[in-house]
């Protein structure tokens, strides 16, 4: 059986080549993600261990904070500055650091924060150079206040070098001036990203960032003293605030936080990666069912010679098996070079990288051919069933092209509805606040298996409704659309393959623009302001900029917004402070309460979903505490009482406090825009000049429209979105590969036809001409249906959001006809090569062809 | 061009090998091979297997390139032609009918009647479709696919197509050879009547002595060569001429 196998392979290997490049794809981004990753995991490890080789003790904060955690979320605990003279006194110490690390934003030579690269941190030069947590490669340390090393990427990308000077802006939002006396080298490992880093002497950072304490205090043993000891010395004299480690267990706490977070990584990669795989699945299917249409002669005569539906059935599965396995070899080359690629392309856009050899072990190989060859075999298994029900008899006739298409039995039917409501079901169900990502991808896998059912009905409307347009042209589109129709459950499979990536596609399109339009609406709506000011970066507006706006008299109202991480009741939150005339006056709808009592100090207005979810009633008295600076500072905490909830206003936050609260008990906390309306009394165009030089002393802020600012809200979507489509782009191109190979696929049995055609008279151009119409249609149709479908079930996930304050349906109709347009001439394109072949067809080879 | 006006195809000092010439494994299909055919004639070509008869009649019929020689159909000399031109030519002035049927199964009888006329943009004459369908006998099936047509229904829809167009020449390469003979017999009377009635030019190829008997010549090949021509030929004619050539 298996020689018989390996023959029929060879004999009909071209028609398994453009599905198995399906495969191959499908299993070079699952390859390129482990591989890329792994080399991630390595280098942030091997930089970690570099970064800790000489500490003996390491002191930290006792709440467990990762290396890479975002400072813009929240303050977190640090260590009192004061512990560092505390732990420099315990016996055994020779040489200690703290981390002491801030905002501080680098400005370019036009005087605008430098944006070039992300974040923007300024950190206390370690004392000793033996803590190599920031290393200087070239030039020296700063040894005085005027003095700073900056990141190499950072001092070549502003074509800057030691000796030049340069401008920095600390907390205050003022500009300093510093000589640049050192090139330091911080690695991604190293917690920056891709952030630029200003390091400063000690007292210096600490005035510029702001930070009143220490993220974590290295220490290093004198000669002769273990770090178990040294570590038992410093937990004695510093008490339980704090946790120590020694050196040891350091390094292996960086490793696994860096496996833990590289692991969310791999796993929001691997799972476009199945996306791939999945679409790659209904190409090979499609390929086996045409095959195995295409040799039900053939396999009747083995039937009929004594071959037992079981060995029919097993040829099958053996033969996708082989090509499984070959096509995943093929994969894991081309996944190494994804893998290169990226690796090449993060290197180059200087994201800090340690150079490591990329990474291929042993069982990212064995996963690569498992996901390969299992997905072949499984998708290959209905069309191995179909096989054995090919009867003996039918040797004796010819293959008959002829496809009446199956008959929609009862049974098909209630599969269908009932996968279809299934998958509804979970959907909507495992949407919102506690989300299952599983759930929803089951519901959606149930949701295909329907529309594989029921997609063959809509082929030939959609087919005749597409092809409309193109009436007039002539009968080389007819006879296109004649060929997508004669079999519309292989169009509906072929074009499916393309629908699932439209449809994902459409789905985060519409859920980004809707996402867009409701806070732009909500904005332009309800804050008819002038100038809204905000700062550069993650950076806020400094608090001693409303009090000098406000002595310009040019403005009727200044109203403040900010955020800073608190809890409620012991629930961690993201509370917004403000100016409490702009809650009111933006006039949101009160579900309960009041809110004209919002201006009296100690009120909270909670939004009605989160005063739902948690069980807060109107009037209760809840605890709000504010995180402490530092681990033995005081937590503050006070009582406000519940006045009202809201809803429909998704500007603000869960918890409203009024400003007066936040500065009461951290005035430290910046704002995030401070909104102004010009004084009816003065001209606009004076209101903004005062305005503006009101805040030219601080050269991060910005003064804008509103318009402005909404952008500035919505263009983190706008990134996301473009994430996402990238990352479908694979899919994508498998789909395309899943045309262009149906095409030729059912070029090989209509060699006979076309060949007629041409003996007709059909030109070689009108030949090719009615292949590509083909291919536009089962592109068009699979993307009219995806993009449908995305529709729908986006407007299902706006419906859910609402609560979230997702309260705009808004279908980007640009956006999708771009995609419509380019899915059907990238169907257009991938029929190129099986229309030139067909154009190729002699019609005397196609006469004397027996079928 | 000193083709005659009365001659609808002719093939003059034709040489088709394949492979290439003067290697041992080239093959001679047809060797030296002239023949002029008449308008309004009925032909037929029979010889045995690997004789080179459809050869002959797919190099005739511009389906294939000659290695040697020329061949025209009405004043055009094919060998000049370039596909386009040869695919155009075919269009308008070549019919064709096959063994297997060779309906295109998407289009229904009238669509594959109709198809070489959408396919020259050329207009339709009622009258002349009318009468054809009438003639042979397949006006309650325009409306139907070619499954749900017996083998006979499709071959006569199959012979309205290659008429439809009032080519120049049709050819026919083994035209009944899937049909029963009674079927077969009602559709060789209408090639007939097409030549004598209404001025048809066809050129067959066949094995079956009784269906070269309604053509008006039969030419016999033998390793791609004519050896024999019967003229007025009957049923017992040409097997004896086919028993002659055997021998």
């Amino acid at each position: 059986m298996f020689k018989t196998v390996l023959s029929g392979l060879k004999s009909h290997s071209r028609r398994l080549i453009a599905s198995s490049l399906a495969v191959a794809l499908g299993v070079s981004f699952v390859i390129g993600t482990l591989v890329f990753t792994n080399t991630l995991k390595l280098a942030m490890i091997q930089s970690f261990a570099q970064g800790d080789q000489n500490i003996s003790v390491a002191v930290l904060p006792r709440v467990k904070t990762s290396a890479f955690s975002d400072r813009s979320s929240g303050k977190r605990p640090e260590l009192p500055l004061s512990m560092l003279n505390e732990i420099k006194s315990v016996p055994g110490v020779e040489a200690i650091s703290g981390q002491l690390i801030g905002p501080a934003v680098i400005l370019d030579s036009s005087g605008h924060a430098f944006s070039g690269r992300g974040s923007q941190f300024g950190v206390a030069m370690p004392s000793d150079s033996r803590f190599k947590w920031i290393e200087v490669t070239s030039g020296h340390a700063p040894i005085n206040g005027q003095q700073v090393a900056v990141d190499s990427n950072t001092l070549a990308t502003l074509n800057l070098t030691i000796g030049d000077t340069i401008k920095i802006v600390g907390i205050s939002g003022l500009a300093e001036t510093y000589t640049i006396v050192g090139e330091i080298n911080v690695g991604l490992a190293k917690g920056f990203q891709s952030s630029s880093v200003a390091a400063f002497v000690l007292p210096t950072a600490e005035i510029v960032t702001g930070a009143t304490g220490y993220r974590e205090i290295d220490v290093i043993a004198k000669p002769g003293i273990s770090q178990t000891q040294l570590a038992t010395n410093i937990a004695n004299a510093i008490g339980p605030s704090a946790v120590v480690e020694t050196g040891a267990q350091k390094t292996l706490n960086d490793e696994n936080s860096v496996i833990q977070r590289a692991s969310a990584f791999e796993n929001a990669l691997l799972s476009f990666a199945v996306i791939s795989i999945i679409v790659a699945a209904l190409v090979i299917a499609n390929t086996f069912r045409v095959l195995v249409t295409q040799r039900s002669r053939e396999l009747a005569l083995l039937r009929l010679i004594g071959a037992s539906k079981k060995q029919v059935f097993f040829s099958i599965i053996l033969e996708s098996g082989v090509v499984g396995f070959i096509a995943s070899i093929v994969g894991i080359f081309i996944g190494l070079l994804i893998a290169f690629i990226l690796h090449t392309l993060f290197k180059s856009i200087g994201a800090g990288l340690p150079s490591t050899s990329l990474q291929l072990s042993l069982s990212t190989i064995i996963y690569g051919i498992l996901v390969g060859t299992v997905t072949t075999v499984v998708a290959s298994l209905l069309p191995a069933r179909t096989a054995t029900k090919v009867s003996p008899i039918a040797a004796f006739g010819s293959y008959s092209d002829t496809n009446v298409g199956k008959g929609f039995t009862k049974k098909r039917i209630a599969w269908a509805i009932g996968s279809l409501l299934l998958g509804g079901f979970l959907i909507l169900a495992n949407l919102g606040a506690n989300a299952s990502l599983p759930m929803i991808a089951i519901g959606g896998g149930l949701i295909l298996v329907s529309y594989m059912i029921f997609g063959p009905l809509f082929v030939k409307p959609l087919a005749t409704f597409l092809s409309f347009p193109f009436k007039s042209f002539s009968v080389t589109t007819n006879l296109g659309k004649l060929n997508t129709i004669r079999n519309p459950s292989r169009a509906a499979s072929t074009s499916a393959a393309l629908t699932i990536g439209l449809t994902l596609v459409t789905l985060f399109s519409v859920v980004a623009s809707s996402l867009t339009a409701s806070i732009s609406s909500t904005i332009l709506k309800n804050f008819p302001y002038d100038f809204i000011v905000t700062s550069a970066g993650a950076n806020t507006v400094p608090p001693t900029v409303v009090t000098s706006i406000t002595k310009t008299n040019s403005f009727q109202s200044i109203y403040e917004l900010r955020t800073a991480n608190m809890e409620i009741n012991g629930i961690s939150v993201n509370a917004a402070g403000l100016t409490p005339n702009l809650l009111i006056s933006s006039n949101p709808t009160v579900s309960s309460g009041s809110i004209t009592n919002f201006t009296n100090g100690n009120s909270v207005v909670l939004s009605d979903s989160f005063a739902k979810k948690h069980k807060f009633t109107i009037g209760s008295v809840v605890t709000i505490s504010v995180p402490p600076t530092t681990i033995t500072s005081k937590t503050p905490s006070f009582p406000c009482t519940v006045i009202a909830t809201v809803s429909g206003v998704n500007f603000f936050n869960s918890v409203n406090l009024p400003v007066s609260v936040f500065t009461k008990y951290d005035p430290s906390i910046g704002d995030d825009a401070i909104f102004l309306k010009a004084s009816k009394i003065v001209p606009l165009s004076t209101a903004a000049s005062r305005l503006q030089s009101t805040i030219d002393s601080y050269p991060l802020l910005r003064a804008q429209n509103v318009g402005y600012y909404v952008n500035k809200l919505t263009s983190n979507v706008n990134k996301a979105l473009a994430l996402f489509t990238a990352l479908l782009a694979l899919a994508l191109l498998i789909s395309f590969i899943g045309i262009a190979n149906t095409l030729s696929l059912s070029i090989f049995e209509r060699t006979k036809e076309i060949g007629l055609l041409r003996a007709l008279g059909l030109t070689r151009t009108q030949i090719s001409r009615m292949l590509k119409f083909e291919g536009i249609l089962l592109a068009t149709i699979g993307a009219l249906s995806g993009i449908t479908i995305g529709i729908l079930a986006s407007y299902g996930i706006v419906l859910v959001l609402h609560a979230q304050g997702v309260t705009v349906f808004s279908v980007p109709i640009s956006l999708l006809v771009i995609y419509f347009v380019v899915a059907g001439l990238a169907g257009m394109f991938a029929s190129t090569i099986p229309a030139r072949r067909a154009a190729k067809t002699s019609p005397v080879v196609a006469i004397s062809y027996e079928g | 061009m000193d083709s005659n006006a009365f001659e609808a195809v002719a093939i003059i000092n034709g040489t088709k090998v394949y492979g290439t010439v003067g290697l041992e494994s080239s093959v001679t299909a047809i060797s030296n091979i002239s023949l002029s055919v008449a308008k309004g004639k009925f032909i037929a070509i029979m010889g045995p297997s690997g004789s080179g008869k459809s050869t002959l009649l797919h190099c005739m019929a511009g389906l294939d390139n000659l290695t040697e020689g020329k061949v025209s159909i009405g004043s055009v000399d094919l060998s000049r032609l370039g596909d386009n031109d040869l695919t155009k030519l075919r269009r308008s002035y070549v019919g064709f009918m096959f063994q297997s049927f060779n309906l295109l199964p998407t289009l229904d009888a009238k669509q594959n009647i109709l198809l070489p006329l959408t396919l020259s943009n050329s207009k339709i004459d009622t009258d002349w479709f009318n009468h054809l369908v009438d003639l042979l006998q397949i006006k309650d099936r325009l409306n139907h696919k070619p499954f749900e047509m017996s083998g006979g229904q499709q071959q006569r829809v199959a012979a309205a197509r290659a008429l439809i167009s009032k080519p120049t020449v049709i050819f026919a390469d083994e035209p009944t050879g899937n049909l029963d003979s009674k079927s077969g017999n009602s559709l060789l009377e209408i090639l007939r009547n097409s030549v004598h009635e209404l001025g048809q030019t066809i050129v067959m190829v066949t094995h079956d002595a009784n269906a070269a008997s309604y053509a008006d010549e039969v030419v016999l090949l033998k390793d791609g060569q004519i050896v024999n021509i019967v003229y007025s030929p009957t049923q017992k004619s040409v097997i004896d001429a086919l028993e002659l050539l055997g021998s």
